[in-house]
């Protein structure tokens, strides 16, 4: 998988907000909003949370009925959006 | 005028909880869907059909309030964030602040930002301290929000004579702040007197949020001025079912003192709106008040000039017309001042207003905006123009409609 061994970081004008199940991040510089539904919810706050993408997709493997090269595929297409969106940033861990 | 509509009863049910969702057929579901963004019900509607299990995501009826959703979440993060700020930055400079109608209730009723839609933050300070409350906001990111409801963009000029400052800036420099020094505008010395104004800023209470601590009114006291803002200020001319939720949420969360209200509507001269605004309260939402809190002050209604204030703005309350009013209080040495805000709004408030995306130049979204304005003062005239041959043909006294209601 890609990005498996980067560090999710959230920039700082990156605001996140929750309300039954559903989220949205507001990217304060350009003004753009993402919604997210319950299962990106869950995948944001774990990257919020996780030292390497890597664990989050192993967390979202165990608490899903999900395929790994199907989490693979969404797992990286919601990173890809949230990085082209400015609201995630990815580094090497330390 | 005010338009209660049976869907509109359905709705506020809705968010209640006293109308079932199950109950509700799919052809009603686009007005009621329509009708609950337009009175700011829409978040509560939301919470309501997810409890009920419906899944917004699978059918299209419901897309345009999940595109709410969204935004709505989105603002609040926002203005959230911007008050989270505003509070450490008042209280450093030692300003008493206290948060009024949406900050407040978002806060302390609702329990979260995103259940309590609004467009601004409002704040009051103490008269003599306005200006240098003023200043610390402005060092704090806020300008002047040179908006169309704040007469084409000239406040500066009419602040001698208005009740609060509109400021633009906080997270993202879209956070809308209203700093106000009085409660109420528009003949605001006459509708609450210096001594009225007293009685609310020594009428607080403090909430240990964020941080630092956070003055609100007191729930009485905040729920005298949602009255008066919901008749005197706004007037049902601009109903808002939101304004009567947030009364009907007082109620539920607080066991109110409806003593110390009824003699405070006295002795401000409000019981015209405070009885108002409860009984479109209750219509409403059927909220529970004591029988003889609507008895008492109807006994203790007498020929109030804010019953008078609040029957004209009911029938003439239009844009257009309070617009007029205020322009005719500008000073002839503010006019160049007003003029030039009325032609030239900073850059900030021309991104927001006319959604401008970040990469493009600002310069010739100006043309449009001249166009725009003179548009709107067309529409104004004729809706002026409408009124008085409507009103000229009148024969009754306004009285005789309004006790009809």
């Amino acid at each position: 998988m890609k990005f498996s061994q980067l560090q999710p970081k959230i920039p700082e004008h990156a605001l996140f907000r929750e309300l039954g199940g559903e989220a949205v991040l507001l990217n304060l510089k350009t003004e753009q909003y993402f919604g997210l539904d319950e299962v990106g919810t869950r995948m944001w706050v774990l990257l919020s949370q996780s030292p390497t993408v890597q664990v989050v997709f192993e967390t979202l493997l165990e608490e899903y009925d999900v395929e790994a090269p199907q989490l693979t595929q969404d797992l990286e297409e919601l990173l890809e959006r949230l990085i082209k969106g400015g609201l995630l940033e990815l580094q090497a861990s330390s | 005028m005010l338009k209660i509509t049976p869907d509109l009863i359905v709705l506020c049910g809705l968010v209640t909880g006293a109308v079932d969702v199950r109950s509700i057929s799919p052809d009603q579901w686009v007005n009621l869907v329509q009708l609950a963004r337009v009175h700011g019900l829409a978040p509560l509607l939301i919470r309501v059909l997810k409890q009920s299990g419906i899944n917004l995501q699978d059918d299209p009826i419901w897309q345009s309030l999940v595109q709410y959703m969204y935004q709505n979440m989105a603002r609040a993060a926002m203005l959230e964030k911007s008050f989270q700020d505003l509070i450490a930055i008042l209280y450093k400079a030692q300003i008493l602040s206290i948060w009024l109608k949406g900050a407040a209730l978002a806060t302390t009723v609702y329990g979260d930002w995103s259940l309590r839609p609004m467009s601004d933050l409002d704040v009051l300070v103490p008269y003599e301290r306005r200006d240098e409350a003023l200043r610390v906001v402005q060092q704090h990111s806020y300008d002047f929000n040179h908006s169309e409801q704040n007469l084409f963009g000239a406040q500066e000029s009419l602040s001698a004579h208005n009740h609060h400052y509109q400021l633009i800036g906080g997270a993202g420099g879209n956070a809308y702040l209203e700093l106000h020094y009085w409660l109420l505008g528009r003949d605001h010395s006459h509708l609450l007197p210096l001594d009225g104004l007293n009685w609310f800023l020594d009428q607080t209470e403090t909430v240990d949020r964020y941080g630092y601590p956070l003055l609100i009114l007191k729930p009485e006291a905040h729920f005298l001025y949602l009255c008066a803002h919901a008749l005197l200020q706004h007037s049902e001319d601009d109903f808002y079912a939101l304004r009567f939720l947030d009364l009907h949420e007082l109620v539920k969360h607080y066991r109110l003192d409806w003593e110390i209200i009824v003699k405070k509507a006295v002795e401000l001269k409000w019981t015209y709106a405070v009885k108002r605004a409860l009984k479109i309260t209750v219509q409403l939402y059927a909220t529970q008040i004591p029988e003889t809190v609507l008895k008492d002050l109807m006994s203790s209604e007498n020929d109030e000039s804010s019953t008078r204030y609040a029957m004209m703005l009911s029938g003439k309350g239009s844009r257009g017309e309070r617009l007029w009013s205020d322009i005719q209080q500008i000073k002839w040495k503010n006019l160049p001042a007003f003029v030039y805000r009325v032609l030239f709004p900073s850059r900030i408030y021309m991104k927001h207003r006319y959604q401008i995306p970040s990469h493009n130049p600002v310069f010739p979204y100006y043309f449009y905006r001249w166009f725009d304005q003179a548009r709107q003062v067309f529409w104004m005239v004729l809706e002026r123009t409408r009124y008085s041959m409507r009103h000229s043909m009148r024969t009754k006294h306004p009285q005789s409609d309004w006790n009809s209601r």
